[in-house]
């Protein structure tokens, strides 16, 4: 049981990478019961930390078909419930074919290539601004 | 066929110019249409420009209770106020992403304070004292037209000193 929770959690571990912005690198197959556990995790979270953006970064996810589009539509319509915005990251050039391709309508989700730019959506959303020091 | 009122038994209360709704018994059909006619009714009768339904004390929200009380927010926007729905915890979450309930676009807060502070630019401001300048400025200029002259001689005057 106990390894168990460790391999979820190292597939999926929550990150705090800013206050109130959570990082969550996903890596590995998402099937309904991962999908329904990074859920839980995530929404707990979001309520431990009051966090209103959730950066979910796909890009070590092996296989995105429509059911695993899906997965990650609910999950961000969860979030939303709970007042938080959540951001999908790690989008690669390939995905973005097979998504369109699979007609699946990520609708208001937002998506980005990179944690990087998944990070500046969630500063402006936070009315955040990074400036140089003098 | 005169109806007496039956207030629900939920306790509604103005803070900040907003309705707040603290939900804090198990909802079902009946007590979810009444308070519904309570927000109603008060929003109209005291014009109200905000709404906070809170539902942190609420455990079970099946996808018609849930529809009920968005379909409220919905309702009270067509009477001109913002509605927005805070505390929804974990489970209730989980339980209607399962049946793939649609929030439609209701502002929803994690807590009643970040309810709160989402309305207030919606909410009628506190009515702020009259600005006075304006009055002494005519004045002001009244009297600098006649001692114009004299000041501007006066400032360089000291210059000069």
């Amino acid at each position: 049981m106990a390894n168990k929770k460790e391999n979820n959690s190292v597939l999926a571990p929550v990150n705090v990478i800013w206050e109130g912005i959570l990082l969550i690198p996903i890596s590995g197959t998402i099937d309904s019961k991962r999908a329904q556990e990074i859920m839980e995790t995530i929404l707990k979270k979001i309520i431990e930390t009051k966090s209103k953006s959730v950066i979910m970064d796909v890009l070590g996810v092996v296989t995105v078909d429509s059911a695993v589009a899906n997965h990650l539509i609910k999950i961000t319509k969860a979030t939303k419930l709970l007042g938080a915005r959540c951001i999908v990251s790690g989008i690669v050039p390939e995905i973005a074919q097979i998504i369109v391709a699979l007609g699946v309508d990520l609708g208001e989700v937002d998506t980005r290539a990179d944690i990087a730019d998944a990070l500046e959506l969630a500063f402006e959303v936070a009315g955040l601004e990074v400036v140089k020091r003098k | 066929m005169e109806e007496e009122i039956t207030l629900s038994k939920v306790g509604m209360h103005v803070t900040r110019d907003c309705l707040v709704v603290p939900i804090q018994v198990e909802l079902h059909d009946e007590l979810v249409t009444q308070i519904q006619e309570d927000i109603l009714r008060r929003v109209k009768g005291e014009r109200l420009k905000g709404v906070v339904i809170d539902l942190s004390g609420v455990a079970i929200l099946d996808s018609v209770l849930a529809r009920g009380v968005f379909d409220t927010a919905q309702m009270t926007s067509l009477l001109g106020a913002r509605t927005v729905i805070t505390g929804l915890s974990a489970g209730v979450v989980a339980s209607l992403i399962d049946l793939d309930f649609e929030p439609g676009n209701v502002p929803i807060a994690l807590t009643l304070d970040e309810g709160l502070q989402t309305l207030e630019p919606y909410v009628k401001p506190k009515e702020e004292p009259e600005e006075a300048e304006e009055p002494e400025k005519e004045i002001d200029q009244d009297e600098k037209d006649e001692t114009d002259e004299d000041e501007e001689l006066e400032g360089y005057g000291k210059d000069e000193e």
